[in-house]
């Protein structure tokens, strides 16, 4: 039997198609399995960021309360006119709850509030004159920080302590209020590592437009690691 | 089999993803500052500022009781120079006899212009005397001067020399607390110190340099005595600065350096007017008055030897 050359080359032809077909199988399952990856790899990402994750700046961070109110501790009055100091009690009072008001948003965005952590533009209109253009300047003095988000974890305020006196003009009239705050936090840093955070100052404030602005303060800001054994006292 | 192979290489994908990525955003910015735990401070506070000087008219008027403080005669007049951009500041005494040209016409002793035309003919007398223009007068009586030192605590008066007061308190040398009445009786005397009325123009500065530094001592320590002062200052003094610019002047005033205060009084002498009447003649041109027209302030090596304050 002779062997007709032309004979064998459907055979050859089939060995290489089904090593070509071979091949192409291979390399569709590899696509596959690339494909597959890059999916999953997606998914557990997105799992991880919505889930579990704890990355700030990307995800909103730390949960925190919605809004921070000092103790109102004592109110002062104090004329410029000839009338009794205890005449205008009530004047200073109603003048208090405003300032009060401007002190809790004022710690509030500072501190409190997880999501001005970094970003305090919400501060700017609680300032006025001198006192709004140094701000930017004394962002870590007045706030948690502008690098807070890189540094904390968690903050734990329970109500400061406001005293705030009023000093009311020849008409007697609310025209100025200096605000005495103590406010207090406990945080726990990113590394692990808990800390106390004191705020202490005076806030001098004007009425504008029915609501009480900064015009000048003078504050204090210590921070102190702290035993995880030492409660601050209700939390926030 | 590849399905297991598909499951397991998603699986160390996402996981490796997942760590990687946690990493590179819980891990600070490379040169971002970490805020360091301690303590620092923070202090804003409205002040003049510019290099023009600004001037205020200080004035004490003997009005009693029951007279308008207005119409009272002028027993203290003291010019207060501040220079913002140096930080200076001086005062400069006029002797109430000084017989000077009256804005309300005429010339007379200068403390009769007050009775003439208010606070108003006093600013216009001095400005044209002294060659300055006022933004502010401060104006108050005996009695509203009494209650502004008692209404503070009194004053702690560093006496420079031991006198006896014109009714008849005796004032040791050194550091003491003088009340209302005691502090009036310092500014008021006169026949008991040598030079007469530049003494006493030498003596109301003192009070003047003893109130800023209290102020500044209990500013410093206690924010809030900034409107224990505004209050007793505002209850017992007439004055044209309105509040919110009082409050620029008192935070200028806890800033000012008291080294860089200066007390003086303007250089003069003692003569005899019309009618034999005992006055000061100041002299033209006077070159305390040309000092502090021209910045605010005038430095001590600047004041005349006769003139320069016991001790």
């Amino acid at each position: 039997m002779a062997l007709d050359p032309s004979a064998g080359e459907p055979a050859r032809h089939s060995r290489t198609e089904r090593a070509d077909e071979a091949a192409r199988r291979r390399s569709k399952t590899r696509r596959r399995v690339a494909a597959a990856v890059g999916v999953v790899a997606l998914a557990g990402v997105a799992a991880f960021l919505l889930l579990g994750g704890d990355v700030p700046g990307v995800d909103e961070g730390p949960k925190g309360p919605s809004q921070y109110t000092f103790d109102l501790k004592n109110v002062k009055a104090t004329p410029t006119s000839e009338t009794p100091p205890g005449q205008l009690e009530d004047v200073a009072r109603s003048a208090a709850t405003g300032v009060e008001a401007t002190m809790d948003q004022l710690y509030f965005v500072a501190y409190v509030d997880t999501d001005s952590w970094g970003d305090y533009g919400g501060l700017s209109d609680l300032f006025i004159g001198r006192a709004a253009a140094q701000l930017e300047t004394d962002t870590d003095v007045l706030t948690l920080g502008a690098n807070a988000n890189d540094v904390y974890d968690s903050l734990d305020a329970p109500p400061g302590t406001l005293r705030v006196i009023v000093l009311t003009d020849a008409k007697d009239a609310p025209a100025s209020a200096v605000a005495l705050v103590r406010f207090q936090a406990d945080t726990t840093r990113k590394q692990g590592s808990p800390t106390r955070i004191l705020s202490t100052g005076s806030f001098f404030l004007h009425p504008v437009d029915g609501e009480w602005r900064v015009y000048a303060y003078r504050v204090d800001r210590d921070e102190e690691p702290r035993s995880t054994s030492s409660p601050t006292g209700s939390p926030s | 089999m590849i399905r297991r192979t598909v499951a397991a290489a998603a699986s160390f994908a996402a996981i490796v993803a997942g760590l990687g990525l946690a990493a590179l955003q819980t891990t600070p910015a490379v040169g971002a500052p970490i805020f360091e735990i301690g303590k620092a401070h923070a202090e804003a506070e409205p002040t003049l500022t510019g290099s023009k000087p600004i001037f205020i008219l200080l004035l004490g008027s003997d009005a009693r009781t029951g007279t308008p403080v207005d119409k009272g005669l002028c027993d203290s007049i003291h010019i207060l120079g501040i220079n913002p951009a140096s930080g200076r500041a001086t005062l400069v005494g006029i002797p109430r006899d000084s017989y000077v040209s009256l804005s309300t016409g005429g010339t007379n002793k200068i403390k009769a212009a007050m009775p003439q035309g208010g606070p108003r003919a006093m600013v216009d007398t001095v400005e044209q005397l002294a060659g300055v223009r006022f933004s502010y007068y401060v104006l108050t009586s005996f009695d509203g001067f009494t209650r502004l030192i008692n209404a503070l605590g009194g004053l702690e008066v560093d006496v420079p020399y031991s006198f006896t007061g014109h009714l008849g308190t005796g004032f040791s040398q050194g550091g003491q607390t003088l009340d209302g009445a005691s502090a009036l009786e310092f500014a008021r005397t006169r026949k008991t110190l040598v030079h007469g009325d530049f003494d006493r123009s030498m003596n109301q500065g003192r009070l003047m340099l003893a109130a800023l530094m209290q102020f500044r001592k209990e500013f410093q320590r206690d924010p809030a005595a900034m409107f224990r002062w505004a209050g007793a200052g505002m209850r017992n003094v007439e004055t044209d600065i309105p509040l919110r610019e009082l409050f620029t002047l008192a935070f200028t005033a806890s800033q000012i350096n008291l080294k860089k205060v200066t007390n003086a009084v303007t250089v003069g002498t003692i003569g005899t007017g019309p009618g034999g009447i005992s006055i000061v003649d100041l002299p033209s041109p006077n070159p305390i008055f040309e000092d502090i027209a021209k910045d605010g302030y005038i430095l001590p090596k600047d004041i005349p030897e006769e003139n320069r304050p016991a001790n």
